[in-house]
């Protein structure tokens, strides 16, 4: 399976203790806290936001561990992490408003050379922002991609969305992000 | 798709080998032969690398160990087989030593309290509820009816008086209760009510058979009504901006907290225990 690709960075031993039988609920806090967070982190684009959906995460695994089935716990998790940020997103109709500044001087006066740009492009708190900049739906598809590692076949089965959708989402958060990053 | 065509959304499925074998031979072609094509490949390879090279985060020290321990404490849970034995023996301690050991002594902090429910209600006017406020963190609507004895969080008191958010902190959790005009705090606090904490002024009431103390707490300007009442292992602490009328005809409204299971109440105790004699005794549940 293609979403095992870059699970192997997170959290292995985990991975082997649990391979064949349905962790408690303290150890999936302890063992994957770390790669949850991540993912919430880059879901969300802020420490506070993502301790929270950690924690909606972590209440919804509670109830949901009886259906549990073993196999990818960070598959599944990532599949909880992402439909509860949608459905938060959903709810409070929140999108992040970035404040324009008051000068728009500033910003050119401040305005990097193209070797500067290409330099910050891949530092990563350019990077984060400009993630955070894409649209929802387009964040959550990129992030299940290329942080978590689905396929496309499994991103269109945790969205409920067709892989025709799935593609077109990731490819338009990609420019999204070229755009912003160059 | 034709070897003539820009490639388009195929660029990214063609990375990540989304393209069917046909599909990416007809893209690779056109690739090659293709200017517009091979910079924006370039490019949207560069925007793949750069999230894909992003790090792991780290969470704030501490964190996911708080969550693990409030979540287990105040959630619902069920003792498994090692719980289950460790808290036989800790029935087989409390009975051996015949000591009842009572809940922890909880002392409100009256003040607090008033100012931490003028701040949610002047936010709740302007209908902007926030997701933390001075320590407490909102709790998620999901959870809202999760939550294990002794708490409890109706969703309205009195009939008027509906639920429109819970706050957890450390030592409280706080529900916000609001007619349309009037906003009410219920705070709730595992324990036994220490009536040496309180305020020298206020006056205890006899209400539905509880003592209960009243008084108020003054917030800058604004005067707040306070009830202090224990019930079963609870405490609860009423804050309104309202007269002590309205206060105490909620407080009566308030329902008996769930009581603990057998097992729960054993594990209870026997960390009381370790608490009060210093040997740091916690039983996980699962």
């Amino acid at each position: 399976m293609k979403g095992e690709r870059r699970f192997r960075r997170w959290a292995t031993d985990a991975r082997e203790a649990h391979a064949d039988r349905v962790p408690t609920w303290e150890e999936i806090a302890h063992d994957y806290g770390r790669f949850l967070y991540t993912v919430c982190y880059r879901l969300t684009g802020n420490d506070d936001e993502a301790q929270d959906l950690v924690q909606e995460v972590l209440l919804r695994v509670r109830r949901g561990l009886a259906t549990y089935q073993p196999g990818s716990m960070e598959g599944w998790l990532s599949r909880i992490a992402t439909n509860a940020f949608l459905d938060d997103v959903r709810r409070q109709k929140r999108r992040p408003v970035e404040a324009l500044p008051d000068d728009p001087e500033r910003v050119l006066e401040g305005a990097p050379s193209a070797d500067e740009a290409l330099d910050n492009a891949s530092l990563p708190d350019h990077v984060q922002q400009a993630l955070r900049e894409l649209p929802d739906d387009y964040r959550a598809a990129v992030v299940l991609c290329d942080v978590v590692g689905f396929s496309y076949q499994e991103i269109a089965e945790s969205l409920d969305v067709p892989v025709g959708t799935v593609r077109s989402r990731i490819h338009r958060g990609r420019s999204l992000l070229k755009e912003s990053l160059s | 798709v034709t070897a003539d065509e820009h490639l388009e959304w195929r660029i990214s499925a063609l990375l990540d080998g989304e393209l069917g074998v046909t599909e990416e031979i007809v893209a690779r072609k056109h690739l090659e032969g293709c200017d517009a094509c091979q910079q924006e490949f370039a490019e949207v390879m560069a925007a793949r690398s750069f999230v894909r090279g992003l790090g792991d985060v780290e969470p704030p020290q501490g964190f996911l160990d708080r969550i693990a321990t409030t979540s287990a404490s105040r959630f619902p849970s069920r003792l498994g087989l090692v719980g289950l034995v460790a808290v036989a023996a800790a029935w087989v301690l409390i009975l051996a030593i015949g000591v009842g050991i009572g809940l922890p002594d909880v002392s409100p902090p009256v003040d607090e309290f008033a100012e931490q429910h003028l701040a949610l209600a002047e936010a709740s006017q302007a209908d902007e509820l926030p997701a933390r406020s001075d320590g407490f963190r909102r709790v998620p609507s999901a959870a809202l009816d999760d939550f294990a004895a002794p708490y409890s969080v109706p969703s309205s008191i009195d009939a008027a008086y509906d639920r429109l958010a819970a706050y957890d902190s450390d030592d409280a959790l706080q529900v916000l209760y609001s007619d349309g005009e009037t906003e009410v705090s219920v705070f709730q606090q595992e324990g036994s009510l220490d009536w040496r904490a309180l305020p020298s002024t206020g006056s205890r009431v006899e209400l539905g058979g509880s003592e209960a103390w009243v008084g108020r707490a003054t917030v800058g300007d604004v005067e707040q009504t306070v009830l202090v009442m224990g019930k079963g292992d609870l405490v609860y602490t009423v804050v309104t901006s309202a007269p002590s009328d309205l206060a105490t005809s909620l407080a009566e409204d308030l329902p008996d907290p769930p009581e603990y299971s057998v097992t729960e109440r054993a594990r209870k105790n026997f960390e009381e225990l370790g608490r009060r004699f210093g040997f740091g005794a916690t039983l996980a549940p699962d």
